[in-house]
Parts: C-alpha cells; sequence; structure tokens
C-alpha cells in the first residue's frame, strides 16, 4: 500500500497500478527505447543510401508501408485464429471427461507444427485460391501448438488440492475453473500466446509466395536479387514488428496477472 | 553370448561393405572408361529453379563421368546471390543467362541486341569482373506470360498486346514472383512498354505456382519461363512479343578466370554440352523433372547417356 501512495504524484500521466507495474519491471520501458532505436538506426541507414533501379522499386514509402499493413493483418489475424481456437481447447483438454484426447489432439498439432511450411501454403493455395486468407489460415495452423501445448501444462501444473479446496469451500467446477484454475493459469498461457505472436510475425513473411503481402515482399526480393539494403530493411522491419508485438503482450501479461492469488 | 556378437559384427560388416561399395561403384565403373577430368574438383552451382538445377546437373554428371570430382551447391536463391556466390568463391560454375547477365550485373539498358551479338557484348563485358564464358546454347529462355490455351482461342489472343486490348479487364489478373517485380527487365518496364492499365490486378506468387495458378483460373496472365516444360504439359500457351522488350536470354557455362586458368582441360570438355541443348530438350528435360517428378540427377544423366556425351 505504502509503495502505491509513495508514488502516487499530482499531475501524472499514469495510474498508480501502471507505474508499479513499470518500476517492478524496468525492462518494459527499456524495450520500445531499444524499438525505437533500431528503427531510427534503419532510417538513417535508407536515407543515407543512394537508392538504384532496382532498389527504388522495393525502398520507397508505399510499398513498405503496404507490406507493413499486410505483416499486421496476416499476424494479428492468425494470432487471434489461434488463440481463439488453442485456448478454449487447452482449457476443455484438461477437463476430466476429455483427458483420454489429450495426447491425439497434441499429436496433430505437433504435426501441424512439422510440416514444411512453403509446401503447404502453396498446395492450399493452389486448392483454395491464394491470398491473405488461405495465408492466415496456414499459419494459424502452423502456431496452434505453443498455446495449446502452454494452455494444457497451465492447467495441468495447478496444485490438485487447490481445486478440492476451492470445491471444498462450495465451488461448482465451473467456478472453480473460473475463479481459480484459469487465472492461476494465466502467466503460463500469456506466455504461449507471446511465444506464438512472435512465431506468426516471423512465418507471415512467407506472405510473398502467395499473394498475401506482407514484408516477406521485401525480403524475398531483396535475396534473390543481392540488394543487402532492401534486405536489410525488409528483415529489421520483421523484428521490429515482432519486438513491438512482444512488448505490447507483455504489457497485457503484466496487467492481466491476477494480484494476490 | 561371444558366438553371437561375432554374428552380429560380421553382419554389420558385410552391409557396411556393401553399402560402400555400391556408392563407390558408379564413378569407380566409369572411370575406368574415361579419366579425362581426373585431378578436376569445382563446386557446381545453380539457380534455384529447375532449368537451372537441370543444366548444372548435367555439368555436375558429365564430371563425374569423366573421372573429375564435383561439390554440388546447386539451388542457390536468386540470380544475383549465384553470381555473388561464383565471384566471392563459394561455388565455382554455374549457367547464367546473356540478357540477365547484361541488364541485371552489366547494368546496361539496350534489349534490341540479337543472341549472338548480345552473347559477344557480355563476353567482353564481363572481362573486368574476371568472368568467363563457355559458348551459349541456342535456346532462349526468355521471361514471357502465358495463357490457358482455353483463353487465347475464346479471346483471340495471339500477341502480347493483344493481353492487354482484348482481355477483359477482370480476366486480367498477372501473376508475378517477387524477383520479376523487382527487376529491370522486369514486370515494371513491361508494364510501361505495354501500357498494362495501373488498375489491373497483380498477384506475387512463388515461381512453381505461377503455372499451376494460371492453369486453374486464379491468374489470366502467368509470368512463365519460355522453355519450361509446364507450359506444354498444363495445356498454356505464350503469344508472340510483338513490342520487343525482353533482351535474349541464352545460357551459358559462367566460370572465374581463375578456375578457367586452373582447369583448362574441364573448359575444352564442357564447351561443346551447351550446342547439344535445343529449345526441345530443354523443355523436355524440364518437363521431366516438374511434371513427371524424376529426380534432376538421373535426368541429368540419362539424357548425357543417350546423347552419348558420357
Amino acid at each position: 500500500m505504502a509503495t502505491v501512495n509513495k508514488g502516487a504524484t499530482k499531475g501524472s500521466l499514469l495510474s498508480p497500478s501502471a507505474r508499479l507495474i513499470f518500476r517492478r519491471n524496468r525492462s518494459l520501458l527499456v524495450q520500445p527505447v531499444l524499438i525505437v532505436i533500431v528503427l531510427g538506426l534503419l532510417l538513417t541507414y535508407i536515407g543515407n543510401h543512394k537508392l538504384d533501379k532496382i532498389e527504388a522499386v522495393t525502398i520507397n514509402w508505399p510499398f513498405i508501408s503496404q507490406a507493413i499493413k499486410d505483416h499486421l493483418i496476416l499476424s494479428f489475424a492468425s494470432a487471434a485464429i489461434i488463440i481463439a481456437i488453442a485456448i478454449p481447447a487447452g482449457i476443455l483438454l484438461t477437463r476430466p471427461k476429455a483427458k483420454k484426447f489429450t495426447p491425439l489432439v497434441l499429436l496433430l498439432a505437433n504435426v501441424g507444427q512439422a510440416f514444411p511450411a512453403i509446401g503447404i501454403l502453396i498446395i492450399s493455395g493452389i486448392l483454395f485460391g491464394f491470398g491473405k486468407p488461405i495465408a492466415i489460415f496456414t499459419f494459424a495452423a502452423f502456431g496452434i501448438l505453443p498455446i495449446l501445448r502452454n494452455t494444457v501444462v497451465g492447467l495441468q501444473e495447478i496444485d490438485p488440492f487447490v481445486i478440492e479446496s476451492a470445491i471444498g469451500m462450495g465451488m461448482t467446477p465451473r467456478q472453480a475453473l473460473w475463479k481459480i484454475e484459469i487465472p492461476l493459469a494465466v502467466p503460463v498461457i500469456l506466455a504461449g500466446v507471446r511465444t506464438t505472436l512472435i512465431l506468426t510475425v516471423g512465418v507471415a513473411t512467407f506472405g510473398v509466395f502467395v499473394n498475401g503481402g506482407g514484408l516477406g515482399m521485401l525480403i524475398i526480393p531483396g535475396l534473390k536479387l543481392n540488394r543487402q539494403i532492401v534486405l536489410l530493411t525488409g528483415g529489421m522491419l520483421t523484428v521490429i514488428v515482432a519486438f513491438t508485438m512482444d512488448w505490447l503482450a507483455r504489457l497485457a501479461e503484466e496487467f492481466l496477472r491476477p494480484r494476490g492469488i | 553370448m561371444q558366438a553371437k556378437r561375432i554374428k552380429v559384427a560380421a553382419v554389420a560388416a558385410a552391409l557396411g561393405l556393401a553399402l560402400v561399395t555400391t556408392g563407390a561403384m558408379a564413378p569407380v565403373a566409369n572411370a575406368a572408361s574415361k579419366t579425362s577430368l581426373k585431378g578436376v574438383s569445382v563446386i557446381v552451382g545453380s539457380k534455384d529453379f529447375t532449368e537451372s538445377i537441370v543444366l548444372s546437373k548435367i555439368v555436375k554428371q558429365f564430371i563425374l563421368a569423366n573421372g573429375g570430382k564435383v561439390t554440388d551447391k546447386t539451388n542457390i536463391k536468386g540470380s544475383a546471390t549465384t553470381r555473388e556466390a561464383m565471384v566471392k568463391g563459394s561455388i565455382n560454375l554455374y549457367w547464367e543467362y546473356t540478357g540477365t547477365a547484361w541488364l541485371v550485373y552489366q547494368k546496361q539498358t539496350d534489349v534490341s541486341l540479337a543472341p549472338t551479338a548480345l552473347y559477344t557484348k557480355v563476353v567482353a563485358g564481363d572481362k573486368a569482373a574476371k568472368v568467363t564464358w563457355l559458348p551459349m546454347t541456342s535456346f532462349n529462355d526468355t521471361y514471357a506470360f502465358a495463357i490457358t490455351k482455353a483463353n487465347a482461342a475464346k479471346y483471340g489472343i495471339k500477341t502480347y498486346s493483344d493481353l492487354v486490348t482484348k482481355m477483359p479487364a477482370d480476366a486480367r489478373t498477372w501473376c508475378v514472383e517477387s524477383e520479376f517485380a523487382s527487376r529491370p527487365d522486369g514486370f515494371v518496364g513491361f508494364k510501361a512498354k505495354y501500357n498494362v492499365p495501373a488498375s489491373d490486378v497483380i498477384k506475387t506468387l512463388d515461381t512453381g505456382a505461377i503455372y499451376a495458378a494460371t492453369q486453374n483460373g486464379q491468374c489470366g496472365i502467368g509470368e512463365v519461363f519460355a522453355t519450361d516444360g509446364r507450359i506444354g504439359a498444363l495445356g498454356l500457351t505464350v503469344p508472340a512479343e510483338d513490342i520487343s522488350y525482353f533482351p535474349a536470354y541464352n545460357a551459358a557455362i559462367t566460370t572465374t578466370d581463375a578456375i578457367a586458368k586452373k582447369y583448362p582441360q574441364l573448359i575444352k570438355a564442357l564447351s561443346p554440352l551447351s550446342s547439344k541443348i535445343s529449345n526441345a530438350v530443354m523443355q523436355n528435360l524440364n518437363a521431366r523433372v516438374d511434371v513427371l517428378g524424376e529426380d534432376a540427377d538421373s535426368v541429368a544423366k540419362s539424357w548425357l547417356a543417350g546423347a552419348g556425351l558420357i
């Protein structure tokens, strides 16, 4: 309590709980600063480099902004699908009735991760039509495993006595799930969410092969035509997007972390 | 127990020996017939599409059959990357195209030169880069645009200009791959030359996916390679290039001056190869890999054997 009061000064931008979080976890402030510095370095590098005809095709603001936009769409959409499927699935798999399906489902999720990404992507494109939808769907299939596994593990790790006490106190199994189990599993689940977000940002670079757009539109031509600036720009921007999403996820993790359990 | 262990060891040794001899048999058998390239040890590279890989496998199998040693580093992503690898010494030779060298490495702009004249200029231009060119093929694997035979008949398309004037806008989706979209001899210039409307839909796909996507209707017009086996196999056709835009792209083995100096016998042995590879031959070899799914090394080897070259 004392720390909160100490921190509460007049005219402060952040709420007391926000300031508490940032004080407790310095790196949450450092990360955005680093992101901005790297972005600044990249912009300086581009500014100082005279572009030849090939580089000018991709290194221009309209092209890059479209690539970033598409990349964010691909990453967020696949991440959203993954989270919407994997977390409920993970919760269901730890219920007593579904326990016998757990190994099979985890096996399927494992297999999804092991598939050769570009091959599946292109075959799906040929069968179902190239473009963002098939890209998003395929990326989602690749990313299901980390969150599914983390959700299952997060829930399985909860001391069964805690749940027993909850039931003993008069909670129904459903109340115990929502009030005790899920809040306790949140840190592990959110760690899985962060992993998946980074994964989808990386995988979204494959969008270039199936008319999905994304930062791969810089990386692949840069690679094939041996133009460092194009390759570097695409790569660095992908890293920046990944770190930004990671930072946002960490903020969410801090704010969603239950207190006092 | 002792007897069983000896038995197991004996079986393992026999298996091991069998594996080693089977692996060693091929070059040994050929070395008996030809050893003109013994002592030659080179790293063979190639770009990342079937034709480039098959051409390099032909060189590889030829050298192996003649007693030489080859390290296979084919399937490198991107033209410029492969060229850079050779200049820097990570690979020793690969097949390059005259048009590509002219426009992309030598940064020239004149696309009106006939194949032989272009070849002469390219060879001269690469002296500064210390790159040696062996004789070129007669086939011209130029960038091309393909449409289905059905569409060609339906809209009466005979030339590239017809694509813009006779195909309705909603059928005119262009599918290109990302390298072509960025190259100076690529889509940007083509669009300008042929007045392709800015409103036309352009999709970026993987090189290989374009063929299937054009055939099943997802692309109205697909960017392809002229000697690809899939054009014929998938019922596609290439209209005529009525306004000259693409330069000639004849293929030739390129290597560094250093390697040419080190292995003059290799240069002499490889030089006659390109004249044996016609348009029809190249398309056929490409089709065997892309359509029939054969392995590039075995296609190369069987072709060389059939042509009496090994």
